[in-house]
């Protein structure tokens, strides 16, 4: 179920079923009152069983506000103390990634990240008072469950916050079956908006440092996918078609 | 290595442009004085205003041009200083109502909304076609004192713009090692015009050169950054001037079609006057 | 006023040059050994450049340290007295910002920078007396202090004004010909044709650059030369010395 909602319009929220917070629903800790608090598409939706229900605002903004278990891309920008500082945004403050954040690390057995390189995290810590934190650990299995560092050989780049946020969560969405029909590529999809893709091998390079020659033509193809990505941010469903054909034209 | 290096190397961009390709600006024109320039995502608002005033007293020949940036930046206000003001764009004698004593005083505000690259070409570009437009308010002097007319009263005055400087921001890239860089004899620095700002971020160094459709060149700064080769230098300056005619034209077509606009609601305001 | 005649019919300038002589040019280095780790002495005609180098040493801040190369910092300081007309200037003033950025960004150029990770290299430039060329004679000076202060460079960057009275390209400027004149300034790395400073602020036709550009090369690689003299004359004298 969507509509529209306005901060200060009431939720339709069910009686006696837990009640999911998501981005765009505030609790105001003194009255218990749960309100909207941003304008925007409201999604609310309960489980099969009556139990459980998600609430949030769809909102198009463009800062964003690290949340506790948000997926992140982000770029190692220096070292502070016993962590790395990584930009999420352009313009926001760092946040921390500590060196024990990693699977496996130890005092003496810790990653090695140079700046400019770019991870793939999740928030740990969201306190905006203090430091946040993101570690490349999943918390159920202590592993490393597709988080770590995105290698050199991929491309970033930047869309609006909830086309991040459809292309990670919405599993109907066709965007990423049409592009299957052009390419194969691996993607690591940040809620802050930034985008990482590789179709192919991406950029790679031999022993002598010399890019090699078919590395090329997947790099064409990973810029071309991601400008096809940038673009069905503005665009209807019944367009997509024409923009992957325009995003690929000039490729073979 | 990034992406953009590697495909600036291969003769390409991330963007698709070629590599000597502008981007194409859009010209958003408000009220008399105001304009909006963009061009990819670089925006900017320019706004002329002008005042009566006394001219300062070691050049009682000339009114007074100030112009104004919002960021402050040093390197932008310097080139458009030297491209406008020091190139005597603007006829700033004309500007004079009474040697010495009155005065127009002409304020451009440039107003930064959103950059992605190349601020100064489309700072002056912004600038010029917003001068070519403005309109002075007509005056008469009665008993020593200035009497203004509003706009619609009585037909404005033009500025007189001696000519039309245009400018071009180059940008170089190594895509060797320094050592090959001084040493070589061959040419084999990148040069692309109109970067945006990923690409200002990544470049070796850069040129700015101001001309204009007379084939003058107004000013050239290549301040530092990696040596480029003279042979080089003039060839750019030539491509330079191609596509400052080019411009120019642009800029005269797009002035044109706003005056025809503005001329057509004059006439409509004469024919209700007359009823 | 009458216009002055800046290049007679006979081909002679107004302080009796012809159009491709340089001012008599006049060169120290290790003129401040005291104070400073290099230090230079420029005389371009008129024009009197003091400039000495400090570094590579420590920074005193964080931030100017950078961990793969070193940090260089020029610093310009106009004397009242250096004008014909005594004027107070400011450090702030944008044309000398826009100087010192230039400087800056040109011997970044030549320093072999990545040898002097975490160092910061100071160099304060004096101009005494100006007459015309104040860019040049300061990068010429510059270079001689660097030399002097033992800092591995790629090689020399010279540089030198050139300006055009109506068809007839001039070399090297005094303040007289600078004000009635349009006038280029190019710096050039060693004995290339590669330009690694281009400053014109007056209007030239594009069909004279050519001209301007290869007279103004010729000029500096005619100064490199003068410099490398210098330098050699100097090291000649240490040796002796030592022996």
């Amino acid at each position: 179920m969507t509509s529209k909602i306005y901060p200060g319009e009431t939720l339709p929220l069910q009686k006696d079923v837990n009640i999911t917070l998501g981005p765009g629903a505030y609790k105001n800790p003194i009255t218990q009152e749960i309100i909207p608090v941003s304008a925007g598409l409201l999604h609310c939706k309960t489980n099969k069983k009556q139990t459980n229900q998600l609430v949030y605002v769809e909102t198009k903004s463009k800062r964003y506000i690290p949340k506790l278990n948000d997926f992140v891309v982000g770029v190692v920008n220096g070292t502070l103390g016993e962590s790395y500082k990584v930009s999420l945004q352009e313009g926001s403050n760092n946040v921390l990634l500590s060196f024990m954040g990693f699977p496996n690390a130890t005092k003496k057995n810790r990653p090695n990240l140079k700046n400019g390189q770019a991870v793939y995290a999740r928030v740990s810590q969201d306190v905006s008072e203090i430091d946040i934190e993101i570690e490349c650990i999943d918390p159920t299995t202590g592993k490393e469950g597709g988080f770590g560092v995105l290698d050199e050989s991929g491309f970033i780049f930047e869309v609006s916050l909830n086309f991040a946020n459809e292309l990670l969560f919405n599993s109907s969405s066709i965007y990423f079956e049409k592009l299957s029909e052009k390419c194969k590529f691996e993607i690591a999809i940040g809620l802050n908006g930034k985008i990482w893709i590789k179709c192919g091998e991406g950029m790679k390079y031999d022993d002598n440092n010399e890019l090699l020659p078919s590395s090329l033509n997947d790099m064409k193809y990973t810029v071309a996918a991601a400008n096809y990505l940038k673009n069905c941010q503005f665009i209807s469903k019944s367009q997509i078609d024409q923009s992957l054909k325009d995003s690929f034209k000039h490729l073979s | 290595m990034s992406y953009h290096k590697e495909f600036i190397k291969n003769g390409e961009r991330l963007n698709g442009r070629k590599l000597s390709e502008l981007r194409v600006p859009e010209v958003d024109i408000g009220q008399n004085g105001e304009l909006t320039i963009s061009a990819g995502d670089t925006k900017i608002f320019i706004k002329i205003s002008s005042e009566i005033s006394k001219p300062y007293d070691d050049k009682p020949n000339e009114g007074i041009l100030i112009i104004n940036n919002d960021i402050d930046n040093d390197i932008l206000s310097r080139i458009v200083e030297k491209s406008i003001r020091k190139s005597n764009a603007l006829d700033l004698e004309s500007l004079v109502i009474s040697t010495g004593k009155i005065c127009w005083i002409i304020k451009i505000d440039l107003n930064i909304l959103n950059f992605d690259g190349n601020l100064i070409d489309y700072c002056i570009l912004g600038i010029m076609i917003n001068l070519l437009l403005y309109k002075l308010p007509n005056y008469d002097i009665v008993d020593n004192s200035i009497k203004l007319y509003n706009l619609d009263e009585k037909a404005p005055i033009s500025l007189s713009i001696l000519h039309i400087p245009i400018c071009f921001t180059i940008s170089f890239y190594n895509p060797s090692t320094i050592e090959m860089n001084l040493k070589s004899d061959e040419v084999f620095e990148i040069s692309l015009f109109d970067a945006d700002k990923q690409e200002e971020d990544l470049r070796d160094s850069y040129m700015v050169i101001t001309l204009n459709s007379n084939k003058e060149i107004i000013q050239l700064s290549k301040l530092g950054g990696i040596p480029i080769n003279s042979v080089e230098v003039l060839k750019l300056c030539e491509i330079c001037y191609d596509k400052a005619k080019e411009m120019t034209q642009w800029i005269k077509d797009v002035v044109k079609k706003e005056e025809e606009k503005t001329s057509d609601r004059v006439k409509m305001l004469a024919a209700v006057d007359q009823r | 006023m009458p216009r002055l005649e800046l290049y007679s019919p006979e081909g002679l300038r107004i302080d009796g040059r012809r159009w491709n002589e340089l001012r008599r040019f006049e060169c120290k280095i290790n003129t401040h050994p005291n104070s400073s780790d290099g230090s230079s002495y420029v005389e371009q005609g008129n024009s009197k450049v003091i400039c000495t180098v400090q570094g590579p040493m420590e920074p005193k801040l964080r931030s100017q340290m950078n961990h793969d190369e070193a940090n260089i910092e020029v610093n310009i300081s106009i004397a009242n007295f250096a004008t014909f007309q005594r004027k107070k200037r400011s450090k702030n003033e944008r044309r000398i910002v826009e100087l010192k950025n230039t400087l800056e960004n040109t011997v970044k150029q030549c320093i072999i920078t990545t040898l002097y990770p975490r160092t910061l290299i100071s160099i304060n430039i004096q101009v005494l007396s100006q007459d015309g060329g104040l860019l040049s004679s300061m990068t010429n000076a510059m270079t001689l202090s660097l030399i002097d202060a033992g800092i591995s460079m790629y090689d020399y960057v010279s540089s030198i004004s050139v300006g055009l009275f109506d068809q007839f390209p001039l070399l090297d400027l005094n303040t007289l010909e600078e004000n009635e004149l349009s006038y280029l300034t190019v710096g050039v790395i060693g004995k290339s044709d590669k330009l690694v400073m281009l400053m014109l602020e007056n209007k030239v036709p594009l069909d004279k650059l050519e001209e301007l550009i290869s007279l103004a090369i010729a000029g500096s690689h005619r100064l490199r030369d003068l410099m490398d003299n210098e330098v050699k004359r100097h090291g000649k004298l240490r040796l002796k010395n030592l022996n």
